[in-house]
């Protein structure tokens, strides 16, 4: 066919949101339906374009668009900005799955979002987002990658700012907004030095730089620069106290989303960039400070998951200990605990969406703030038997219980801690293995309160929400146990990418 | 000489003069008459706007064509006048214009409360031509008319309401510190031709290289350096040299704000580089301690964003934010710049002037569009107090956003404008490959980061805090004033899109500085 | 012979399938009106499901028919499927294994599942969530059957946790319930506990959690030194046990994996989930005890006891034997620690869980002892290794008579609406059809002969016996004495909960109940009745069938058969018989010292009432003090939830105080302090011309200072 469909697909995720605002102007109702179907038909020439990546074979790279989106001679270099979009069986399926969870919560908006007012934006905004999301896992330049970067920071900003929990949303929009910027910062500096030192021919495009004739000192701070930048989204500790204001306070689909797919983007970035063209593990201290610092995030992130009283904030602090499992297999440096890792990205965002969907559901339908205080809820699983039914499968994945998804993508990481061939590995993964544990006391403590338990009086009237709402659910939480069940629906995507990352072939 | 080349100034300079005559002419006020002068001054920015842009193909002109031979000295030797007309130049005349047609199309609803707008049009059109002039300038006595016709248009301009204290106090304010700017340029100027017996830019450039070759450095020149980096300065609002700005520019109408805190602040800004690069940076490979110039305007730049991003913080005058966050730009292009006058290696000199070249066009732009827009609000409800002015972006929703636009802008958000123009200096920063400049754009970016809050607290509070009861009876700004706002914000997003034409355009600019 | 080699998918994938049939026809009737259809539709939903548990049975006994008559050690690898992340050689083949161990296992949880089902069918007649309740059984079933069926580690994990999951959502089944207090604090007390559903299952899963990570953990280190984690593949090339040795996590290891085995089999320190576990239906008690949750700890030592002993006695990495002493050791503490408990313990359920711990501690103590003996040439130029067998045969044996006493507790709770034995009595005349299995069943786990009870646990003793005289170990005795004192107090506590229940006069309670009911006592149907006979006659069976067992767990060896280091493995027929009766006389002679000694006095206190117990603890104040202590179970659990209180605790401290107070604060200073800078800066705009003017003369000076000395 032909072969323009990632192109097809970003600039209808571009446009679409001019549209949909002013059909929101219009209606809500036409705002959220085109909303939808845009971000679908995007969706679907995405899908496309896996064809075009398996006719490439898996682990070479399929790109399409312009080497030079901006070009200037400059003496003996050219400065050269592309604007590459690169489907190989790495973004492939990082990019599907943000699909995946955008299109569940922009459904699942049009329950959440019902009453409320500026729908027309709101959903101009999310699409905006997603854009910036879909872009950031294709983005094949690296100046290109931190316009995605950032795009996905102004609509997601302006989004909580505006329709996240009064009446705090503003200040915690800032401070999402502040930490996020800032760690943008440091990756630009990243790029500007990965140009310089790394780039013979003066392009940003990322097949373009070589950084293996450069010394040491100098790939090591531009490593230190984007993982700074990566860890502050990711929510590494201790750059992570944005994180559970902006994801408690968010409107849920974005918290969803914000906790589900936006915060990995980042693991996929270390990847891209820390590991394969800084080749971060050739200094074997290093990986193991960050392997320390990513076991330390998943246990604190666990503890302090236990110690909440509000649902959101209790997944945000578990999104934080889950994320020091993706760090952790990146930090390993082995292909092991990088594909471990982009696993457990795609296991990650069906676990959390879902959960951060349940929050949500409890807040719509027995009150916003009630149906979040963990205290008061108990019982609710006769009431809502979906919704408890999701909730468990999802608390149950996110806790590495086999055959779901989430355990399948553990293994993997967890087996990266050895590969390193450390001894501190198996310190390292006790660890890890341990905080599984401490992810299923939460999670199960979770389900305990509000689901089990005695039924109360009051509750007595609530019911499952409209199909809108718990559809997206049952959806990812059925592609939670198929995944589970066939991991190699994602691995024999991923496993390709990273090995060549790597040098094995 | 070709007379067709000075054509924007002549037709400034006419328009200015028309307008005067017709305002002799019609002795007494009236919307008819102001109508005529809005008309006037626009047909001649537009006019000139169109000549500029016609111009672009024909660059670089030829010097010789450009040489207006004053007295009867002879060409050698003596005093005349050189214009040069270049990429640099060009470059610089695009913007002033583009800015220049904007504001003028903005003034005529803007202004409409207002009398004596003849001799509002007629200084504006002065302003630009003497801005042009400035930048065209090829000798030091052209530059120093032009800039003193540029700096008395905008020191009337900046108290153009003289019957309020604020905007008289400022203007006077403006006076006497650009005053001093002027009297140290006249002592370094004269110092140079006492050293170099021509005014020449040019010549000066090859006479000190040959000069200093033989001789050395000696104090004199660092008394010529000095007066250069004060008498621009001062104009060119670099710390600490930039205590006026804050007063002048919120007090000015709007679209004066606008005009000098967008382009009059970078005339300095080009002068003084221009001036410096041409005089010294041929003898850098000489006398390596030179260098200590580049790195002093460094740290000034950096002291510049670091004061500027400090003071603004905690404005709660949404005009006077935007001065200060001016301040903050300056030091932004002065770092990019500063690169000239350094030992770094002369293609990344290129990139970082490029990116200052460019940054001085989107800065241009956003500060422009942010003045106009804060303009548009004040048009409506009489207030800069921020506070009051919370909830309005539910009020006036297409105003809030073209702000919005302006401030992201600024605040270097991919991809609009700003961040294409940071980019490429920190580009050029991270490539200079000096310890320096590492630290330097670290704090670049800080500073950068550190504007973003300011920003973002003055679009929260425009956007998200409900309308107060004061504000129940203010409309969305009316469409004139509407329309230069969005042609500013397509611009814009043209450019953040397609940022490529117009940083080629840059980069032509800073080659054209002749590195 | 190969009866049907797809029998060994079959037996496990017909249960999960029937978990999925069985509630979708649950959910049609559901949909129906309250009438005849819907009754019938309820009830082909509850007999589906019993019916695939029936087929899984036949299966597995298909399977056993193949390893009796055919090779053994019999892998069949169905698909290269799972994953193979990086490279081929990590792949992890998706396999079965049919070999005695597993068939042996597979049966008897299907088996003993299926009478289960049987007993639930009338015992949970009512309940309005049956979906849920078939789905879950089903699924633990399938998943047991899975877990011992699979041919890895990997395998056998993931059906270990869907064991571990169900027992969670069945001991929860009635998560609505609740008694006084409500233990969200972790503040539960000791006579509530059991009573909060959804608390007793999340107490089981999270307490088998923590054995999963080291198992898990375990797991994972093997399969890194291993490059594999298939039994027959680790069993044939021993060289991954010196790699491990190698790299000095060879103990670990073993240990590791061993952890799993404690939590789910509820051994010391991780026990205190299982009394907890009887919050469930008694039907999914009866299930965890018997037929699989704690059969699967076991069954995992097992499993990797060939491994761990072949290191030990083939490749002589001594640093083994301390893998065994502990298991042992662990073995024998439980089975002692969970006996003393039994005898203070009231509730009828509860007797039998702290028993089933108990019991669990003499397989692990059978296992750990006969690691330690090293093999013995048997004169036929084989080996032969004592003491495997014990342990796998007591799981056997267990597993029947203990499903036996579970619905025989069942139905006498179903029928007297009790759970407390001391407001039981004389239930003997009136309940006949309950009163003899459980008679068996009791004395089957007292270890009487002849039944299964006895041979299986009299093993335990021959091999410790073995340990302490022909090898000369220390540890033999130790072990020797803790399981003779365990098995004193076990016929002591299993008479006195026969005895609280059966025998003397009927208590008011059941007065009461006799008086709602008029007159007379709830008959058991026979859905109630029938299984209990089955399970009577099978204790009785195994007891006689003992050798048969042995010559098939031990004959057609998987052990050896896997292990290319020892040669095939004949061990005689009858040896076992001869090795109680006939050359290991004291073993006997000692056992029924043991009975006596236990079961005399209990005769007296509980069956013909002649002392009082009760009066006789009153009295003492030691033997109070001593009741107390074991009534609070050593104090132990207690302990535990001071301690999760504590890490609650903990970590709200840490949010409160660091997280928030330290790390998000620090944010907020670096914010607030820039402004409060920005504040002060801006104080120098005064605005005052002469001021502006000394700054730019400042300025002026400084740059010209700078410059002069700088060029």
């Amino acid at each position: 066919m032909f072969n323009f469909t990632l192109i097809i697909s970003i600039a209808i995720l571009l446009l679409a949101p001019i549209i949909v605002f002013f059909l929101g102007k219009w209606n809500d109702h036409a705002a959220k339906w085109s909303a939808f179907i845009f971000v679908l038909i995007s969706a679907v020439f995405f899908a496309l374009s896996l064809g075009d990546v398996l006719n490439d074979g898996l682990g070479n790279i399929h790109s399409e668009g312009w080497n030079k989106w901006i070009n200037f001679n400059l003496g003996s270099k050219n400065v050269t900005i592309g604007f590459k979009l690169i489907a190989d069986s790495l973004s492939f399926p990082i990019a599907a799955i943000i699909f995946i969870l955008s299109l569940a919560a922009v459904m699942y908006s049009f329950g959440y979002m019902k009453k409320e007012e500026n729908q027309g934006a709101y959903y101009a905004l999310l699409v905006l987002y997603i854009a910036g999301m879909v872009g950031v896992i294709l983005a094949g330049d690296l100046v290109q990658f931190y316009v995605f970067w950032e795009l996905m920071l102004i609509p997601s900003y302006f989004i909580i700012a505006k329709w996240g929990s009064k009446p705090n949303s503003v200040k915690i929009a800032f401070k999402y907004f502040m930490f996020t910027h800032v760690g943008a910062m440091a990756i630009l500096i990243g790029i500007g030095g990965l140009w310089a030192y790394g780039s013979a021919s003066g392009s940003f495009l990322i097949a373009n730089i070589n950084m293996t004739a450069v010394s040491k000192t100098v790939t090591l701070v531009l490593t230190i620069l984007f993982l700074l930048g990566f860890a502050v989204k990711m929510a590494i500790f201790p750059l992570h106290s944005w994180l559970p204001d902006t994801h408690g306070e968010a409107p849920t689909p974005i918290s969803a989303i914000l906790s589900g797919v936006m915060i990995e983007t980042a693991a996929y970035a270390i990847l891209r960039i820390c590991t394969d063209i800084l080749d971060m593990g050739s200094n074997v201290t290093f990986t193991w400070v960050l392997v320390g610092l990513a076991v330390f995030t998943m246990v604190y992130g666990g503890i302090m998951a236990l110690a909440q009283k509000d649902t959101k904030r209790l997944f945000a602090y578990s999104s934080i200990s889950q994320m020091g499992y993706i760090f952790f297999g990146l930090g390993t440096f082995t292909a092991f605990g990088a594909t471990g890792s982009m696993f457990h990205i795609v296991s990650h965002a069906l676990a959390k969406g879902t959960l951060f969907m349940v929050a949500g559901i409890l807040m719509t339908q027995i009150g916003h703030h009630k149906g979040r205080d963990i205290k008061q809820l108990g019982g609710l699983a006769y009431k809502m038997p979906i919704t408890a039914i999701v909730a468990l499968i999802a608390a149950l994945s996110l806790s590495g219980l086999p055959p779901l998804a989430g355990f399948m993508s553990e293994w993997i990481i967890f087996e990266g801690g050895l590969a390193s061939g450390n001894p501190l590995g198996i310190i390292a993964i006790f660890m890890a293995v341990l905080s599984t544990a401490l992810t299923a006391t939460y999670t199960l403590l979770f389900m305990k309160n509000v689901f089990l338990g005695p039924e109360k009086e009051e509750f007595k009237d609530v019911k499952d929400p409209s199909p809108y709402m718990w559809a997206p659910l049952v959806v990812l939480a059925l592609l939670t146990f198929i995944i589970g069940i066939l991991p190699n629906s994602v691995l024999t995507f991923v496993t390709d990418a990273v090995a060549k990352i790597f040098g094995i072939t | 000489m070709n007379v067709f080349w000075l054509l924007p100034i002549i037709i400034a300079v006419a328009g200015a003069l028309l307008i005067g005559l017709l305002g002799r002419f019609a002795r007494r006020e009236s919307q008819g008459w102001n109508l005529t002068y809005a008309i006037i001054a626009n047909i001649c920015f537009l006019a000139m706007l169109g000549l500029i842009i016609a111009f672009g193909n024909a660059l670089p002109v030829k010097s010789e064509d450009l040489i207006l031979v004053l007295g009867t000295k002879t060409y050698e030797k003596g005093i005349y006048t050189i214009f040069r007309l270049d990429q640099l130049t060009w470059w610089f005349i695009l913007i002033f214009t583009i800015l220049g047609s904007v504001t003028a199309i903005y003034s005529i609803r803007y202004m409409d409360h207002d009398d004596r707008l003849d001799r509002y049009y007629l200084l504006l059109l002065l302003l630009v031509a003497g801005m042009i002039g400035v930048v065209m300038a090829g000798d030091l006595l052209t530059l120093f008319i032009f800039w003193e016709g540029m700096s008395i248009a905008s020191y009337i301009l900046v108290s153009f309401r003289k019957d309020e204290p604020e905007p008289v106090e400022a203007g006077v304010k403006y006076l006497f510190m650009s005053a001093f700017g002027s009297v140290m340029l006249l002592f370094g100027m004269s110092l140079l031709y006492g050293v170099t017996g021509t005014l020449n830019i040019a010549e000066i450039g090859t006479t000190l290289f040959t000069k200093l070759a033989t001789n050395g450095i000696s104090g004199v020149h660092v008394i010529i350096i000095i007066s250069l980096i004060i008498g621009f300065g001062v104009k060119a609002a670099i710390v600490p040299l930039h205590t006026w700005l804050p007063d002048a520019h919120p007090a000015a109408p709007s679209g004066i704000s606008a005009m000098l805190s967008g382009v009059v602040i970078m005339t300095g800004m080009f002068a003084m580089i221009n001036t410096l690069t041409t005089f010294f940076r041929p003898s850098l490979l000489l006398l390596p301690n030179l260098c200590a110039v580049g790195y002093v305007l460094l740290w000034v730049s950096i002291l510049t964003m670091v004061i500027g991003n400090l003071m603004a913080l905690r404005q709660t005058d949404i005009k006077r934010l935007l001065a200060f966050s001016t301040v903050l730009n300056v030091g932004f292009i002065l770092f990019g710049l500063s690169m000239t006058l350094t030992n770094i290696n002369s293609d990344v000199v290129t990139l970082g002037v490029q990116g200052s070249y460019f940054h001085v066009l989107t800065h241009a732009l956003g500060k422009g569009l942010a003045f106009l827009c804060a303009g548009a609000i004040l048009y409506r409800f009489h207030d800069r107090e921020l506070d009051k002015l919370e909830g309005i972006g539910h009020k006036m929703p297409v105003t809030t956003f073209a702000f919005t636009i302006a401030l992201l802008s600024l605040a270097g958000v991919p991809p609009l404008p700003g961040f294409w123009s940071k980019l490429n200096i920190v580009v050029a920063a991270v490539s200079s490959g000096n310890v320096q400049y590492y630290v330097g754009v670290a704090l670049f970016l800080l500073s950068s980061v550190t504007s973003v809050v300011y920003y973002l607290i003055v679009l929260q509070r425009l956007w998200f805090k409900p309308a107060g009861e004061h504000l129940k009876d203010v409309k969305e700004t009316p469409i004139e004033i509407i329309i230069p706002l969005m042609v500013i914000v397509i611009l814009m997003i043209v450019i953040g899109v397609i940022p490529n034409t117009f940083q080629n355009l840059a980069k032509q600019a800073a080659t054209a500085l002749g590195l | 012979m190969v009866l049907l080699k797809e029998a060994a998918i079959l037996n496990w994938a017909i249960p999960f399938a029937g978990a999925l049939i069985a509630p979708l026809i649950g959910f049609l009737a559901n949909k129906l009106k309250d009438g005849k259809a819907k009754n019938v539709l309820l009830g082909i939903r509850d007999w589906t499901a019993t019916a695939t548990a029936f087929l899984a049975f036949i299966f597995s006994i298909l399977l056993v028919v193949d390893v009796y008559t055919g090779d053994s050690g019999y892998e069949w690898i169905i698909a290269n499927y799972w994953f193979m992340p990086i490279q081929g050689q990590w792949a992890i083949q998706f396999g079965v294994l049919i070999d005695p161990l597993t068939v042996m296992i597979a049966s008897f949880a299907s088996g003993v599942g299926m009478l289960i089902m049987i007993f639930g069918v009338g015992y949970m007649k009512g309940d309005k969530h049956l979906n849920r309740y078939w789905f879950l059984m089903q699924l633990f079933i399938g998943g047991m059957v899975f877990l011992v069926m699979a041919n890895n580690f990997f395998q056998s994990f993931v059906g270990w946790e869907i064991v571990g999951f169900c027992s969670y959502a069945l001991i929860g089944y009635f998560f609505t319930k609740k008694n006084k207090q409500d233990p969200r604090e972790f503040t539960i007390k000791e006579e509530t506990e059991g009573d909060y559903n959804s608390h007793a299952g999340l107490k089981a899963f999270i307490t088998t959690r923590i054995g999963d990570v080291m198992m898990l953990t375990g797991i994972l280190i093997l399969f890194w030194f291993a490059k594999t984690v298939n039994y027959k593949e680790l069993m044939s090339d021993l060289t991954w046990i010196t790699t491990l040795k190698n790299n000095n996590v060879l103990l670990l290891t073993a240990l590791l994996i061993f952890g799993g085995s404690i939590g789910k089999s509820a051994q010391f320190p991780l026990q205190f989930w299982l009394p907890e576990a009887m919050a469930g239906p008694t039907t999914v008690s009866a299930l965890i005890h018997a037929a699989a949750m704690v059969k699967a700890g076991v069954y995992m030592v097992v499993r990797t006891f060939p491994m761990w002993y072949m290191g030990l006695h083939e490749l002589h990495y001594d640093i083994l034997q301390y893998y065994f002493i502990v298991v042992g050791m662990i073995g024998a503490f439980t089975a002692f620690m969970a006996a003393t408990m039994g005898m203070s313990a009231t509730e009828l359920k509860k007797i039998l869980a702290f028993s089933t711990i108990s019991q669990l501690g003499y397989m692990f103590l059978g296992l750990g002892a006969g690691g330690l003996i090293a093999p013995i040439d048997n004169g036929h130029g084989a080996f032969e290794v004592v003491g495997y067998f014990a342990g796998s045969f007591h799981m056997l044996s267990h597993a029947v008579f203990k499903a036996l006493l579970f619905l025989s507790a069942g139905a006498i709770i179903h029928t007297v609406h009790t759970k407390y034995v001391d407001e039981m009595g004389g239930l003997r005349k009136d309940m006949p059809k309950v009163f003899w299995p459980m008679l068996i069943g009791g004395l089957s786990l007292a270890g009487v002969p002849p039944l299964g009870g006895f041979f299986s646990k009299e093993s335990v003793f021959g091999v410790s016996w073995e340990l302490a005289t022909h090898e000369h170990n220390p540890m033999g005795w130790v072990f020797f004495t803790f399981a003779a004192v365990a098995a004193i107090m076990t016929i002591f506590y299993t008479i006195r909960f026969l005895g609280w229940s059966f025998f003397g006069e009927k208590t008011e309670h059941v007065k009461e109940v006799e008086k709602e009911n008029h007159g007379h006592l709830h008959k058991p149907g026979v859905t109630l009745w029938l299984p209990l006979w089955i399970l009577m006659a099978g204790t009785v069976v195994l007891g006689f069938l003992s050798p048969l067992v042995e010559n098939f767990v031990t004959k057609n060896n998987w052990f050896a058969a896997m292990s290319v280091t020892v040669e095939e493995t004949i061990v005689p027929y009858g040896h076992f018989l001869s090795h109680t009766f006939g050359f290991e006389p004291p073993t006997f002679w000692i056992t029924l010292g043991i009975l006596a000694a236990g079961g005399i006095p209990a005769i007296f206190f509980f069956m013909t009432r002649k002392w009082d117990s009760r009066a006789m603890i009153e009295k003492s104040k030691f033997l109070k003090g001593i009741n107390t202590f074991l009534y609070k179970r050593w104090y132990m659990n207690t302990a535990i939830y001071w301690c999760l209180r504590k890490f609650k605790r903990f970590a709200e401290l840490t949010y409160e105080y660091f997280d928030l107070k330290v790390i998000d604060r620090t944010n907020y200073v670096i914010a607030s302090g820039t402004m409060k800078t920005g504040e002060v800066v801006r104080k120098t705009q005064t605005g005052i011309l002469s001021v502006n003017f000394i700054y730019m003369l400042l300025g002026a000076i400084i740059l010209l200072a700078v410059l002069l000395f700088t060029i």
